[in-house]
């Protein structure tokens, strides 16, 4: 009988069920993440997941990979470190809308300017969950949060062409419905040198469902299969047909030289010189 | 079943229940599964049910294709699919 | 074999110190009076293999520093006040995460921007307690160039002991100033790294082993996966809400210091054995009070020098043993007052204790403290 094939990637020892709530999207973003990373067969000694604060960031303990679970907005910055240092290292960075945008927001834009070989996946649920449902950078517009009961005024904005626009070399977006398409997106971005980023939207129903009244894991699911629209077939529609849609695929795709290879250079002028 | 569980646990109580002759094409292994209803919802087929005790059923084995979407569907890993497709 | 003499910054040397202990990271932000540091890590560590990088701000560089020192490196981070308030919440995470790294310090006249291009010492509370929660401090403070380097090796040496960030507190004056020293050769100073753990994978416990103070621990990618996390957690790193386990996290993390008060304490004394008038001073203001005590002498005074070298943890028991024998002891510090306040704590006994501050941007001077010395002696 086949086994569930991602249970020998949990980790041993850990407790389960894990803390995300009933329904919630991370859970699907972290088998997609499992498959992508079995697919590649990349050794877990050389896999690093370092998450920042918040519901997004809670999966790395449960991932029988090496994981540094750091603070509120760091997570991109301390895996500069881990990178820079051991260039080796597959360093995955799972973080959240507040935690990569808000709070870590001037991180994000100078590790996409410097190239810094990372995977970013941005569990994007416009809403700070972990903390009761305050709105964050991604909320849209007009709608509800526990610090936002008149709903939001401000804008959000679009993580993956803030990244491109501070020098990423990969950016794509994914929804955990079509959790076939995300996989491929993370194995894609697994591959890729430099920044790469995917941002997944992953619903919260427990707090930006119930505040927005968006209803059950199971309905917001199926307003994402009904309201997703591919980048390529979004190209061919009139922009009025797309507002309220979420774009999907892979947005921003170039060939590039990472950061720490750059670096590497540096190491061997400097060793010339002495 | 203690609720929470370890991924050893889960394996041994899993194995423990395909030697008792388990044979159903999905596989749910309850103590992890939180009542979201994603895997029913979406099944194409419609394999699947929620039970008396809130947790999905395999209702109708025969009509499932093997497709596994309950299974990558699942926040939770608590749902998958017995049985390798046929080549 | 010739000795290695140079002229050398106080910062210069600090960075010298850091390559000779092995530092092989160095992550940072520009900030006045510190950032010769970071110009001299830029230089040398791409000579020894080793890595530099400049962040966006001053959290993103010690968290860069913590990221590499979880995956192995021997990292640092040099900085000055205000760079200093950012790295706080950094500073608690490495502690609680045991990570060990080194922090400079070179303090400047604050709050806030403050004076930038002047030395001051009033940023040693906030050393101990800057960042929140209850949690052990290791902060060394150098009174010279050849200190500086000295100190910079100690303090790599105990981060790595003690699996915890270790601050080294300059400040501009010594930052800045140049003096000679002779660079100790290779193997005259003690380098320490942490044991590896040899257990099975599967069996290892990143806080499990208390055979020493920090234990074996293994690094991210090194064979062995585990979880670092700032959450309160147990034996594996895995976050906990239990009250024993807690509790011995807290106990684990209090005992560190606690129970090496004799290993981390060092405190230099100059004419002390007869001294009936003590100057209490340390860092830049050592110099002053230094010069203060030998002219003292000069004029018959019996007064002497008590220097920290370990600020934190505090040395009560050395203290309290000199302030057991004096009549007086100054406290002379370039601020209003930072350890004035522990020296009163310590102080049970019948001795008289004067501060002596300078607080303006300038450096203290050796007569104001003689005649604080002059006035005790009447």
């Amino acid at each position: 009988m086949r086994m569930h094939p991602s249970y020998e990637m949990l980790r041993p020892g850990k407790k389960f069920p894990h803390v995300w709530c009933p329904g919630c999207g991370h859970g699907i973003v972290q088998g997609a993440i499992i498959r992508a990373v079995q697919k590649l067969g990349l050794p877990r000694d050389e896999m690093v997941m370092v998450s920042g604060i918040g519901c997004s960031s809670r999966m790395p303990v449960y991932v029988d990979f090496n994981s540094l679970h750091t603070a509120h907005g760091r997570a991109i910055a301390f895996a500069t470190g881990v990178k820079l240092h051991n260039p080796k290292l597959h360093v995955i960075v799972i973080t959240g809308d507040g935690d990569a945008l808000a709070i870590g927001g001037n991180h994000f834009i100078h590790a996409a300017r410097r190239n810094a070989d990372l995977t970013v996946i941005l569990m994007n649920n416009n809403i700070y969950g972990m903390t009761g449902g305050q709105y964050s950078p991604t909320t849209p517009i007009g709608k509800r949060a526990s610090t936002a009961p008149y709903g939001t005024a401000e804008r959000d904005f679009d993580p993956c062409a803030l990244a491109q626009a501070a020098g990423a070399a990969f950016t794509a977006r994914g929804v955990v419905y079509n959790a076939v398409e995300l996989e491929k997106l993370i194995e894609t971005a697994l591959t890729r040198k430099g920044f790469s980023l995917v941002e997944a939207i992953s619903p919260c129903p427990t707090l930006y469902g119930r505040l927005n009244k968006e209803g059950s894991a199971v309905k917001m699911l199926q307003w994402q299969k009904a309201n997703t629209v591919n980048v390529k077939a979004a190209e061919k529609l009139p922009p009025d047909q797309l507002n309220g849609k979420i774009i999907t695929g892979v947005f921003h795709d170039v060939e590039t030289i990472p950061y720490t290879q750059i670096y590497n250079q540096i190491i061997q002028r400097a060793q010339a010189s002495k | 079943m203690a609720k929470n569980s370890d991924v050893m646990e889960a394996r041994l109580n899993i194995e423990e229940d395909f030697k008792k002759g388990y044979d159903l094409p999905v596989y749910v292994y309850k103590p992890w599964c939180k009542s979201c209803e994603i895997c029913v919802a979406f099944c194409p087929k419609q394999v699947l049910e929620m039970g008396e005790d809130r947790k999905p059923r395999v209702a109708r084995p025969d009509d499932c294709i093997l497709c596994r979407q309950c299974e990558i569907r699942c926040p939770d890993l608590a749902i998958f699919v017995t049985r390798e497709k046929k080549k | 074999m010739s000795k290695d003499i140079r002229l050398l910054q106080g910062n210069e040397s600090c960075s010298l110190g850091a390559i000779y202990a092995g530092c092989n990271f160095f992550g940072g932000y520009p900030i006045t009076p510190s950032t010769e540091i970071a110009e001299e890590m830029a230089l040398m560590l791409p000579r020894e293999g080793g890595r530099f990088i400049q962040m966006e701000d001053e959290i993103a560089g010690i968290a860069t520093v913590l990221g590499a020192a979880a995956a192995g490196a021997k990292a640092m981070t040099a900085t000055s006040g205000p760079g200093f308030s950012l790295m706080m919440e950094l500073l608690g995470y490495g502690c609680m995460a045991e990570i060990p790294c080194v922090i400079v310090n070179v303090q400047r006249g604050g709050p806030s921007t403050g004076l930038p291009t002047k030395g001051a010492q009033a940023d040693v509370m906030q050393a101990r307690w800057g960042t929140h929660g209850d949690h052990p401090t290791i902060a060394l403070c150098p009174s010279s160039v050849e200190e500086s380097f000295k100190l910079t090796v100690r303090a790599f040496n105990l981060a790595e002991k003690f699996r915890m960030p270790v601050i080294l507190l300059l400040d501009e004056f010594i930052g800045h100033m140049r003096e000679k020293m002779e660079i100790p050769g290779p193997g005259e100073m003690e380098i320490y790294n942490h044991p590896q753990p040899t257990c099975q994978p599967a069996a290892y416990l990143h806080y499990g082993d208390g055979s020493s103070v920090g234990g074996a621990y293994a690094s991210l990618g090194s064979g062995y996966r585990f979880n670092i996390t700032g959450l309160t957690h147990d034996q594996h790193g895995f976050p906990t809400g239990r009250a024993d386990e807690i509790q011995w996290k807290m106990d684990r993390l209090r005992a560190k210091v606690e129970d090496h008060l004799a290993e981390l304490i060092e405190v230099d004394q100059e004419f002390m054995d007869d001294a009936e008038i003590a100057v209490f001073s340390y860092g830049g203001a050592a110099r002053t009070a230094q010069q203060a005590v030998r002219e003292a002498r000069a004029k018959g005074i019996k007064a002497g020098l008590v220097r920290p070298i370990t600020l934190w943890p505090f040395p009560n028991q050395a203290l309290a043993e000199v302030l057991r024998k004096v009549k007086t002891m100054i406290v002379a510090e370039i601020s209003q007052g930072q350890l004035l306040g522990e020296v009163q704590r310590v102080n049970q006994f019948h001795t008289k204790v004067v501060p002596v501050q300078r607080y303006d941007g300038e450096m203290l001077t050796p007569t104001e403290v003689v005649n604080a010395i002059v006035e005790a002696a009447k």
